[in-house]
């Protein structure tokens, strides 16, 4: 609980120096943080490898689920149309757990952080990438989380729980990436570089 | 210091001239157009090097684009510090905003051109701004643009430039030393011949030669020069023979007149004046002696009307000599048979004359000399012709005399009479020439050793002479 009330701390400092960090860029106005976050998701997918067949038959669209929110229903509703990996991208509300093995992609945002533990354990072993918000989320066995660090948006890496899931996290992902996890995973991510783009 | 013009150069120096000027002028437009090949070659390979390099680094920077990631942006375009020649970077996002940007140290006040393109090549303020597009998955998600600094190419230019300026200084020292060497081939037969000309010029001497035996145009020009100047020589020795000849037949009539006057005076003292003389000392006996009988006195007036009558003769004799009367009173006609019957008394000859009845208009010197060709060619008859027999023809045909003197003596070589020594006279087939010519018309002689001799005259009328 005192987690995930640092998380929204978090988060709403993060909101706050995106804003301030927007105005010094001269931005006509301050882009919400789903929207960035829904483009983050995106492109997510263009830089990640899943494993041969979990993405199913090529006119399968590549899911990206979110698990309990509908603030980005109009962050997403800009997206709509994208491709990645050849394949339409669709966006999706889950509303139960299992829900979420359907998609390639998922956002835990939930604010509560035994839910997000619940999600985690539920996809573990699954080629699903796991996104959440701040440090916590990758010691709990989450592959890729939104860090806020000098009023920006930055991203953290775990590359061995992805590649637990048989999930390769490209090069460049990570080069944006605070990488966490053994130094092992991280080569082994960093090999899969290749086709993930 | 007097300008001269390329016209009145040496050929020489004028081959010199021509030769290095072309060879200055293909030199220097082959340098310069190596020099902006270089340049536009040396240009494009860096531009493609560095667009290369530009299409690394957008694709090394998609993910920072991506996610709007400075930091990694600006990592990424750090790398391009160990680039000497890139000053500056800056990787722009979708909407052509700046994420990250990177300066060469010297360079940080330095912008991006004004101008900003999805990909390509603009120069601007002397560098090359080189724009690749950063893709992913086909989408331009941003942009990178890179500065190329020109230092280089403006350095390869000077040194091109140099070396280039060091090449065509030896090579115009090289080609002046190969077209020196050579030109002598054009220049020195030319300059030969030029020589000779000046020469037989200034001393007329047409016995030197231009030498050279090649078969182009100056070959030809010697060989037509070298043949002009024997031609030349050829004339030169004719003339010079010809004068010879004219000064010794001046001579020649000098010698031959004093002999006719002391002739006609040997003539008159032997024969007429001592005709004369015993006349008269028979007419003083005859005046001296009044007591001389009638017989004797008719005996002496006898004597002295035969002397008389022998001086006549003689008198008679010395003018036919002198000048036939026949010609003047009775024309060339009566003159020819007079002459024959001259001929016939003083050198034995049987000569017949035809054609005497021949109508010529009076022209008394052209008379005259018709008549002395036919005397001398008498005379070549009775001296060399070894017969007793010629024969004297006059025709007339178109405004035209001919007179013709044959024999069927001994004859001769008609082509040595050009080659026989004059000097020591024989002037009278040359005399007869001369004074044929004088007429405007030809002499013509045909002979052959044993075959006899012709002499032919023929004369215009209507000719002044």
């Amino acid at each position: 609980m005192r987690g995930a009330t640092a998380a929204y701390a978090a988060l709403g400092l993060a909101l706050l120096l995106s804003a301030a960090a927007a105005a010094q860029r001269n931005d006509p106005a301050p882009v919400p943080e789903e929207d960035i976050k829904s483009v983050f998701l995106y492109n997510f997918s263009r830089f990640v490898r899943w494993p041969d067949g979990a993405l199913g038959p090529p006119s399968t669209p590549l899911r990206i689920g979110v698990l309990n929110t509908a603030a980005f229903e109009k962050s997403f509703q800009r997206l709509a149309g994208k491709t990645a990996q050849g394949r339409p991208v669709v966006f999706v509300h889950c509303r139960r757990i299992e829900e979420l093995r359907q998609c390639a992609i998922v956002y835990l945002n939930a604010r509560d952080d035994l839910l997000i533990k619940r999600a985690l354990t539920a996809l573990s072993g699954h080629p699903v990438l796991t996104v959440g918000d701040g440090p916590d989320f990758l010691r709990w066995g989450g592959m890729l989380s939104f860090t806020h660090r000098e009023n920006r948006i930055r991203l953290a890496a775990n590359p061995a729980a992805a590649a637990d899931a048989g999930i390769r996290l490209g090069a460049r992902l990570l080069q944006v990436c605070d990488v966490h996890g053994p130094p092992d995973a991280q080569r082994n991510g960093t090999a899969a570089e290749g086709g993930s783009s | 210091m007097k300008r001269i013009r390329f016209r009145d150069m040496p050929i020489s120096i004028k081959i010199m001239i021509i030769n290095l000027t072309a060879c200055a002028v293909c030199l220097g437009v082959a340098c310069g157009a190596f020099l902006v090949y270089d340049q536009i070659a040396f240009r494009r390979d860096t531009e493609n090097s560095t667009h290369a390099l530009a299409r690394v680094m957008a694709d090394n920077s998609t993910a920072a684009i991506a996610f709007d990631d400075q930091e990694t942006a600006t990592r990424v375009l750090e790398a391009l510090e160990r680039e000497p020649e890139i000053l500056l970077a800056t990787l722009y996002d979708r909407r052509m905003k700046p994420l990250a940007s990177f300066h060469k140290a010297g360079w940080e006040g330095h912008k991006p051109p004004d101008v900003l393109l999805d990909a390509g090549t603009v120069y601007d303020q002397g560098r090359m701004c080189v724009f690749a597009p950063v893709i992913l998955d086909g989408e331009r998600i941003g942009t990178l643009h890179i500065s190329h600094s020109m230092r280089d190419a403006r350095l390869r230019f000077v040194r091109t430039v140099v070396v280039l300026a060091a090449i065509l200084a030896l090579s115009a020292i090289l080609a002046w030393v190969l077209v020196w060497r050579m030109q002598s081939r054009i220049s020195k037969p030319i300059r030969a011949l030029t020589d000779v000309a000046e020469h037989v010029a200034r001393e007329r001497d047409y016995t030197r030669r231009a030498s050279g035996g090649s078969r182009d145009e100056i070959g030809t020009l010697v060989g037509v020069f070298n043949t002009m100047l024997d031609r030349l020589e050829e004339r030169d020795v004719a003339v010079r023979d010809y004068q010879s000849k004219l000064r010794s037949m001046a001579s020649q009539i000098l010698l031959t007149e004093e002999r006719e006057r002391r002739r006609i005076s040997t003539g008159l003292h032997d024969s007429i004046c001592q005709y004369l003389w015993v006349a008269s000392m028979r007419l003083k006996r005859l005046n001296d002696n009044e007591t001389i009988d009638p017989d004797e006195s008719r005996q002496i007036l006898r004597d002295v009307l035969l002397m008389l009558d022998d001086s006549m003769k003689e008198v008679r004799s010395f003018m036919f000599q002198l000048s036939p009367p026949s010609l003047y009173d009775l024309g060339l006609g009566a003159a020819l048979v007079s002459l024959s019957r001259e001929a016939e008394q003083r050198y034995g000859l049987d000569v017949q004359v035809r054609g005497q009845d021949v109508a010529i208009a009076h022209n008394e010197e052209l008379n005259v000399f018709l008549y002395r060709a036919a005397n001398e060619a008498l005379k070549n008859v009775y001296k060399y012709a070894e017969t007793g027999k010629a024969e004297i023809q006059v025709e007339l045909e178109d405004h035209l005399v001919r007179l013709t003197v044959s024999d069927d003596g001994a004859g001769f070589d008609p082509e040595a009479l050009d080659t026989r020594d004059f000097t020591t006279g024989g002037f009278g087939l040359f005399s007869i020439r001369e004074r044929a010519r004088n007429f405007h018309g030809r002499l013509e002689v045909t002979s052959k050793p044993g075959r006899g001799t012709t002499i032919a005259l023929e004369i215009p009328l209507q000719s002044d002479g």
